[in-house]
């Protein structure tokens, strides 16, 4: 059986057999020999393979770096957004609670308005009538659904309002500043502030929400997809809406209530003018009569006559006073209805502005891009996967090793 | 052993049946066998320095890789290797060819020309693997496969022809 020992003896016979002398051995051992110089022993000067210690100390540093970077978290390519472009939800200025409108007595002539109301200090002012009634001034922001119960689930509509913010990394930050300032402009918006400098910049805007995707598109597509970090907010506003529209029609109630009111109080007026009116015209006339009875009345009579008539002249004075009482007192009520119907008019009309705010503010986009200068070792950080240190010591480590064998498999 | 003119000859009378034999083998043509025999010599005399500067390094190793070197320059200013053909060449084991010699040039024309030159480092050379590693600067576990590969076929073509 042909076996591992068998084959080696046949292939080492084979060798042996193969191994002889050249022909012209002599002759070429001459030659050879000839041609050694005289200080055969001089060595060139002594050098050492360089140890394969550096690689593995380089390879270690490596894993350390790795290990390290990876149990503190790994390196965030998200950048951190800067330091004020931050969300910003816009702060509420006052609130409004609900109107309360008593309805007082029928009879009497007009209706008082109670509202009661919260300043931005949180300090709550009662107006009732005779005091200014006038709302707060709408502000420009909205009451916002922190401060209000969540909408009832039925209500399915949606308001929402978006808020965008990025932070863009780049060697060229003055020049991406402009250029984001006319994109933003270029898609129908507004730049509300801009600062800019070296190494940082930012720019706050506001633009149309139909516009938006392309906006962010163009704004996105100014540096690679690993230099940028977006955020975008979005808020439904409906609470606000339905804040508005409960509050629209408070004042609509209200303001067809009290124009009712001052109708009734201009016919209770004409009512009440024309009946005193009735009474002078018929004592008056009573007088006139009682005067021409006089005149061919007996002295008896013309006593009663002249006595009648001077209680009929005295009752005329109170009629008139009456009369003046009323007046006054109908032009007093009237001017107060008049101004509660003014300011409500008003109040209205903020409401709807606030309406229109509100439906302005939904339609478009508002945000912050930050700019931040990036240098060259953060670039290539960015690209490669791990911490970039780690991909350095890991090359010198292979450096390293080929050096080593190099010198080292060499002979 | 320091290499001195002394036992430079000598080196010559141990080394040079093994690296002629070699190179017989290889570029199967003996007078250009002697030729790079002579420019293998000339040349290793030349960068003896250099060979002294290298700690645990072996004479013969290094002559033989001297001497691969010198065979691929002449292979590449020729444009072609002789392919190996038992028949054809080795003119000088025709007359003495017994059929072991015969089934080692079957397992050769078989194998291919990496694991040719490591049997014949290793056999006629008589290279150890770790030399024939660094001879041909290959990773000693390679050279080790391509031996156990060689040996297996050697093996499997025996058996063959027992059966």
């Amino acid at each position: 059986m042909i076996n591992q020992k068998n084959i080696n003896n046949v292939l080492e016979s084979w060798g042996n057999s193969k191994r002889e002398l050249p022909p012209n051995n002599e002759v070429l051992k001459k030659q050879v020999m000839s041609s050694i110089p005289v200080e055969i022993n001089k060595t060139a000067p002594h050098g050492r393979a360089p140890s394969l210690w550096f690689s593995y100390a380089f390879t270690a540093m490596a894993a350390v770096t790795l290990v390290v970077s990876y149990g503190n978290g790994e390196v965030s390519r998200n950048f951190a957004v800067s330091a004020g472009s931050s969300v910003s939800l816009p702060t509420e200025v006052a609130l409004e609670e609900s109107y309360d409108v008593d309805n007082q007595n029928q009879n009497e002539e007009y209706y008082s308005a109670k509202t009661v109301r919260q300043d931005s200090a949180g300090e709550t002012v009662a107006s009732g009538f005779g005091m200014t009634s006038t709302p707060a001034p709408a502000p420009d922001m909205y009451i916002y659904e922190s401060m209000r119960q969540t909408p009832p689930v039925s209500d399915l509509r949606e308001f929402i309002k978006i808020n965008y913010n990025a932070t863009l990394r780049t060697r060229h930050v003055a020049d991406l500043i402009g250029r984001t300032e006319v994109v933003v402009r270029g898609f129908g918006g507004r730049v509300d502030s801009l600062n800019s400098s070296d190494k940082w910049g930012h720019v706050s805007f506001v633009v149309p929400k139909s516009k938006f995707d392309a906006f962010r598109e163009e704004i996105t597509s100014m540096v690679g997809s690993r230099f940028v970090v977006e955020q975008t907010n979005s808020q439904n506003l409906l609470g606000t809406k339905q804040s508005i529209e409960a509050n629209q029609k408070q004042i609509d109630t209200t303001l067809v209530q009290l124009k009712s009111d001052r109708a009734q109080v201009v016919k209770n007026h004409n009512q009440n003018i024309s009946l005193y009116q009735t009474r002078i015209s018929s004592i008056n006339l009573e007088i006139t009569t009682l005067q021409i009875e006089y005149k061919q009345a007996t002295p008896t009579r013309q006593a009663e006559i002249i006595r009648r008539i001077n209680e009929m002249q005295v009752e005329i004075g109170n009629i008139e006073n009456e009369i003046i009482n009323e007046n006054s007192s109908y032009n007093s009520r009237i001017s107060r209805l008049d101004s509660q119907i003014k300011s409500y008019g008003e109040a209205s009309k903020e409401v709807r502005a606030q309406d229109n705010n509100l439906t302005e503010d939904v339609a478009t986009v508002t945000g912050t891009i930050s700019f931040a200068r990036i240098n060259l070792w953060e670039m290539l950080d960015t690209y490669v996967p791990g911490p970039f240190l780690a991909w350095i010591l890991l090359a010198l480590a292979l450096i390293a090793y080929l050096w080593h064998r190099k010198y080292a498999v060499a002979w | 052993m320091p290499i001195s003119k002394d036992n430079l000859p000598l080196l010559w009378d141990t080394i040079t049946p093994k690296l002629y034999g070699y190179l017989v083998n290889t570029l199967k043509d003996r007078v250009l066998a002697e030729d790079i025999l002579q420019t293998t010599w000339l040349k290793a005399i030349q960068d003896l320095p250099r060979f002294e500067s290298r700690a645990g390094a072996s004479f013969s190793s290094w002559l033989f890789a001297i001497a691969i070197n010198e065979c691929k320059q002449h292979w590449r200013k020729s444009g072609r290797e002789i392919p190996f053909d038992p028949i054809l060449h080795d003119r000088g084991e025709t007359d003495s060819a017994t059929s072991d010699k015969i089934l080692v040039e079957q397992i050769l024309s078989l194998l291919s020309e990496d694991n040719r030159e490591i049997i014949r480092l290793h056999y006629i050379a008589g290279l150890s693997t770790g030399e024939v590693a660094k001879v041909l600067k290959i990773n000693p576990v390679t050279a080790r496969v391509r031996m156990y590969r060689a040996m297996n076929l050697a093996r499997t073509l025996l058996k063959n022809q027992q059966s």
